[in-house]
């Protein structure tokens, strides 16, 4: 009985392991934890979530496939190997009601190998910070992630697979891609559209 | 009664010998040892070995079922569904932006009809686009999963490409 015992916990454990292991490898090394914003959510004015992924981008892709615009079809070729697209935007109504350091957890996590830094911008105006990071297996981009953050709001893009950034960049305000400026304040705004 | 006697034998003790003789039918010998019946097993050898590889089997199924179990938990973990609180919170309609009622029936729509993944979460200042998506996809006939994750995709694309752009610029 005891030998019995003893085998059905080595196996058990060795289960354990694999699933954990499974588990670890499972997650896209260019996929970044967004889990710790969440808190930020009773605190922002505006939030703005959007997680495609799965399912639910390859019916975008069929979508995209089905518009017959010559805009679609580059978005579609921009974003043929796309794994997932995701994003948050929260914008606060007064300055400085974020901890920075919730954001430098989301840098931190781009100090991870793989990740290559391709833009910086920093800027003490509205103590605006900008970062961009890519992430290459062999030659193909396999990820980019996108920071901006200023005193009054937070964006973050992380995008999985190759991506077109050319022709995407290209492309804003076309097609259905709308060129809204969440992180322009009214006064930007205003200057944007003089009266 | 000599005392000696009873100890060591030394001298003589009619009455502890007489006892002797009478009990002597009864004294230890020294023999083999009777022998086993030709026809008894010992061990159910086979019997035991098929209830050890039950026990085995029960414990393989019962890991399996864990692991099963395990993998059920992760799934849920890593792929979170949407919490049932609601998605959508106050929009405010402006000039191209979608009215509060246009989203809410939009997710609720999504929620019941397609249970596929994470999807979105908008609070105010959501500008959508889904208005344009559907009059620009008026011609094309869209379910409703289709034109959900078209304008959620083209959500994301238009931030991200914003930013790229905005980017682009201070660089």
């Amino acid at each position: 009985m005891k030998p019995l015992f003893n085998n059905s916990i080595k196996i058990l454990l060795l289960t354990l392991f694999i699933f954990t292991a499974i588990s670890v490898n499972a997650q896209d090394p260019a996929r970044l934890q967004f889990e710790k914003l969440k808190k930020l959510e009773d605190k922002a004015v505006d939030v703005v979530e959007v997680n495609v992924d799965g399912k639910l981008l390859k019916l975008a892709k069929r979508v995209l496939a089905k518009v017959n615009d010559k805009d679609a079809e580059k978005v579609a070729e921009a974003i043929k190997g796309l794994k997932g697209i995701y994003v948050r935007v929260y914008n606060f109504e007064k300055e400085n009601e974020y901890n920075p350091s919730d954001v430098d957890e989301i840098r931190s996590q781009l100090n991870a190998p793989g990740w290559q830094k391709l833009a910086n911008v920093r800027s003490k105006k509205n103590n605006q910070k900008v970062d961009v990071f890519t992430m290459f297996t062999g030659d193909l981009l396999s990820g980019i992630a996108v920071v901006v953050s200023d005193s009054k709001s937070i964006a973050l893009v992380n995008a999985i697979g190759p991506i077109d950034i050319d022709l995407l960049v290209e492309l804003s305000g076309h097609l259905n891609i709308p060129e809204i400026s969440i992180e322009k304040t009214d006064k930007q705004q205003k200057k944007e559209k003089p009266e | 009664m000599k005392e000696e006697y009873l100890w060591d034998k030394t001298g003589e003790d009619p009455e502890i010998e007489g006892l002797e003789k009478a009990l002597q039918v009864f004294r230890y010998k020294e023999t083999e040892p009777p022998a086993l019946r030709s026809n008894v097993v010992a061990f159910k050898t086979k019997e035991n070995q098929s209830r050890r590889v039950l026990f085995f089997g029960l414990a393989v199924a019962a890991c399996i079922a864990l692991a099963v179990l395990a993998l059920g938990v992760w799934m849920q973990i890593s792929n979170p569904q949407p919490k049932g609180e609601g998605l959508v919170e106050t929009v405010v309609p402006k000039d191209g932006f979608a009215s509060s009622d246009d989203l809410e029936i939009k997710e609720d729509e999504t929620r019941k009809e397609m249970p596929i993944k994470p999807v979105a979460k908008i609070r105010r200042f959501a500008p959508s686009a889904t208005q344009q998506n559907q009059a620009r996809n008026s011609e094309i006939k869209l379910t409703k999963e289709e034109q959900y994750a078209y304008d959620q995709l083209m959500r994301a694309l238009s931030i991200t490409s914003s930013k790229l752009n905005l980017v682009k610029k201070k660089v």
